[in-house]
C-alpha cells in the first residue's frame, strides 16, 4: 500500500513538472505558429488580395491554441463580433500573460483593417514583436522548461524517501 | 435583410426588419442619426421604425460606423482595395455600399479610405414584371434600350428585369452583363443572387471598357447589358452596336428634354428605344417609352 502510494506521489509530481514544462514548449510553439502565420499572411495579402476568413480558414496546421485563436477569429468576423478577440480570452487560450494576450488579440484585430500596404507594414511590426517574444520564449524553454521537469520527479522522489 | 445584421446596431437592425418592401437605403452617418429611404421618402430610424423625428432616432457614433465598414469587408480592407478606389463596397449579393471618409492616396490616385465618417447602404431589389408594361416597344424586335431615371430612380430594378424577360422569348439571346458593381447579378460565390435567366453571362468587377472589349469578343452576346454609362462610352457603345450587338444600358439624367439638351446626335446610331423612369409614387414607375427621335410611343 505504501508503494503504491509512493508510486502515485511520484507520478502526480513528475506530471505536474512535465505539465509546467508542457507550458514553456507551447509558448515556443504559439510563437513560432505566430510568425509563419505573419509570413503566410503577408502573401496572400500582396498577392492574392485573400479575405481573411478565407487565409483563417486554409490555416489547419499549428499547435492547438494557434489553431483555436484562427477559428476564435474566423466565428467572430463572421458574426461581425467586435473586437474580434478579448485579451484575457487570449491569455486563459494562450497559457500567456494579460499583457501578451492583449498584444496577441491587438495583432489579430489590426488584421485586414486597412489596404495591401499598410497592412504589410503593420504585419513587419508585429512579426518583430512575435520574433523578440519567441527568442524570449525560447530562452526560458531551455532554463526553465527543463528545469521544472526534472524538479517535479525530484521533489517526487524527496516525497517517496521521507515517506519510505 | 440577414446580410445587414453585422452592418447596424442590433436595435437598427430590429427595427428594419420589421418594415417589408420598400426598403431602398440606410446611411450611417458618424455621431448622426440613422436615415432611411423607404417606399421613396426619407425618415430617421428609431427603435420603433421609421419616425419624422429626430430625437428618438437611433445615433451610431464613430466607431459604431468603423464596426460596420469593417465588417462589410469582412475584416480585409485590402481585398476591397480596388472597390474603395471608386468610393464603394460591394460586399456580397449586390448590396452597395458608398463610403465617406479620408481619402487615402498615393500621388492623386486614391488607393483607400480612412477615418469613416458615412455609410450609404444601397439595398438591390428584385420587382418581377416590372419592365412588362414597355417590353413591346422594346423586345419585338430587341432594340437598343436606354434606361434612364436620377439617383434611386429603379433603373438597375428595371434593367435586371428587362434581362430576365428576354430569357422567356421565343428565341432568346444571349445576354452579356458588364456588372462592374456587382448591382446587376448580384454574384455571390459565382452565383447570380438575381434570377437573370437562363441566358445570361456576367463579368463582375471589371471595368466595363474591358466588357466592353473583351467581353464582347469572347462571350459573343446578342445583347450587351450595362449599367451607368456615361456620354464618353457612346463611341464604343455605337462600335459595339454597329458589330450586331443589341444595347441595354441605363443612365443617369431627368427626362426627356435632359437628354434632348445633351445632344441627340450624341445618341444617334446607338439607342433606338428610350425608357424614363420616375419615382413620384414608387421606384421604377414607367414615366414613357420614346423611340429614337423622341416620340412618345406609349401615350
Amino acid at each position: 500500500m505504501k508503494i503504491v502510494l509512493c508510486l502515485i506521489i511520484l507520478c502526480a509530481s513528475s506530471y505536474v513538472g512535465f505539465t509546467v514544462s508542457g507550458a514553456y514548449k507551447r509558448k515556443v510553439r504559439l510563437y513560432e505558429d505566430l510568425l509563419l502565420f505573419c509570413g503566410r499572411v503577408k502573401s496572400q495579402v500582396a498577392y492574392f488580395q485573400s479575405r481573411l476568413v478565407d487565409i483563417l480558414a486554409e490555416t489547419d496546421s499549428g499547435g492547438a491554441e494557434f489553431r483555436r485563436l484562427c477559428s476564435e477569429t474566423k466565428d467572430a468576423v463572421a458574426s461581425g463580433r467586435n473586437p474580434l478577440l478579448d485579451a484575457s480570452a487570449v491569455s486563459e487560450i494562450c497559457g500567456v500573460s494579460l499583457s501578451d494576450g492583449g498584444t496577441i488579440a491587438g495583432f489579430f484585430e489590426a488584421l485586414g483593417g486597412s489596404d495591401g500596404k499598410n497592412q504589410q507594414a503593420v504585419i513587419s511590426g508585429y512579426e518583430n514583436i512575435f520574433s523578440a517574444r519567441l527568442t524570449a520564449a525560447r530562452g526560458e524553454l531551455k532554463t526553465k522548461g527543463g528545469l521544472s521537469g526534472k524538479l517535479g520527479v525530484f521533489v517526487g522522489l524527496f516525497v517517496v524517501i521521507l515517506c519510505l | 435583410m440577414r446580410r445587414l445584421k453585422n452592418l447596424l446596431p442590433a436595435s437598427a437592425f430590429n427595427a428594419l426588419s420589421a418594415l417589408g418592401v420598400g426598403l431602398q437605403e440606410i446611411r450611417l452617418r458618424a455621431d448622426k442619426p440613422i436615415t432611411v429611404l423607404y417606399k421613396g421618402k426619407k425618415y430617421f430610424l428609431s427603435e420603433n421604425g421609421l419616425t419624422l423625428k429626430r430625437n428618438s432616432a437611433i445615433s451610431v457614433s464613430v466607431s459604431d460606423v468603423r464596426s460596420a465598414f469593417l465588417n462589410a469587408c469582412q475584416h480585409s480592407v485590402h481585398s476591397f482595395a480596388g472597390q474603395l478606389a471608386d468610393g464603394f463596397l460591394s460586399p456580397d449579393g449586390g448590396i452597395r455600399i458608398g463610403v465617406g471618409g479620408t481619402a487615402v492616396t498615393e500621388g492623386s490616385k486614391v488607393v483607400s479610405f480612412k477615418d469613416i465618417s458615412s455609410l450609404n447602404i444601397r439595398i438591390p431589389s428584385e420587382i418581377k414584371n416590372c419592365s412588362l408594361p414597355a417590353v413591346k416597344y422594346l423586345l419585338s424586335p430587341i432594340r437598343n434600350v436606354l434606361i434612364v431615371s436620377g439617383p434611386g430612380g429603379g433603373k438597375t430594378t428595371f434593367l435586371r428585369d428587362l434581362i430576365y424577360q428576354t430569357s422567356l422569348l421565343r428565341n432568346p439571346p444571349n445576354v452579356l452583363v458588364a456588372d462592374e458593381r456587382n448591382e446587376i447579378s448580384g454574384t455571390e460565390g459565382g452565383a447570380a443572387r438575381f434570377d437573370l435567366g437562363d441566358f445570361c453571362d456576367c463579368v463582375c468587377m471589371a471595368d466595363k471598357i474591358f466588357a466592353f472589349a473583351s467581353g464582347v469578343r469572347t462571350m459573343t452576346p446578342d445583347v450587351l447589358a450595362c449599367d451607368e454609362i456615361s456620354m464618353k462610352d457612346l463611341p464604343s457603345l455605337r462600335e459595339i452596336s454597329a458589330d450586331g450587338v443589341k444595347l441595354f444600358c441605363t443612365m443617369h439624367g431627368d427626362g426627356p428634354v435632359d437628354i434632348e439638351s445633351r445632344g441627340t446626335d450624341n445618341f444617334a446610331g446607338v439607342f433606338e428605344r428610350y425608357v424614363f423612369l420616375t419615382d413620384k409614387n414608387m421606384a421604377g414607375e414607367i414615366d414613357g417609352v420614346y423611340d429614337e427621335k423622341m416620340r412618345r410611343l406609349d401615350a
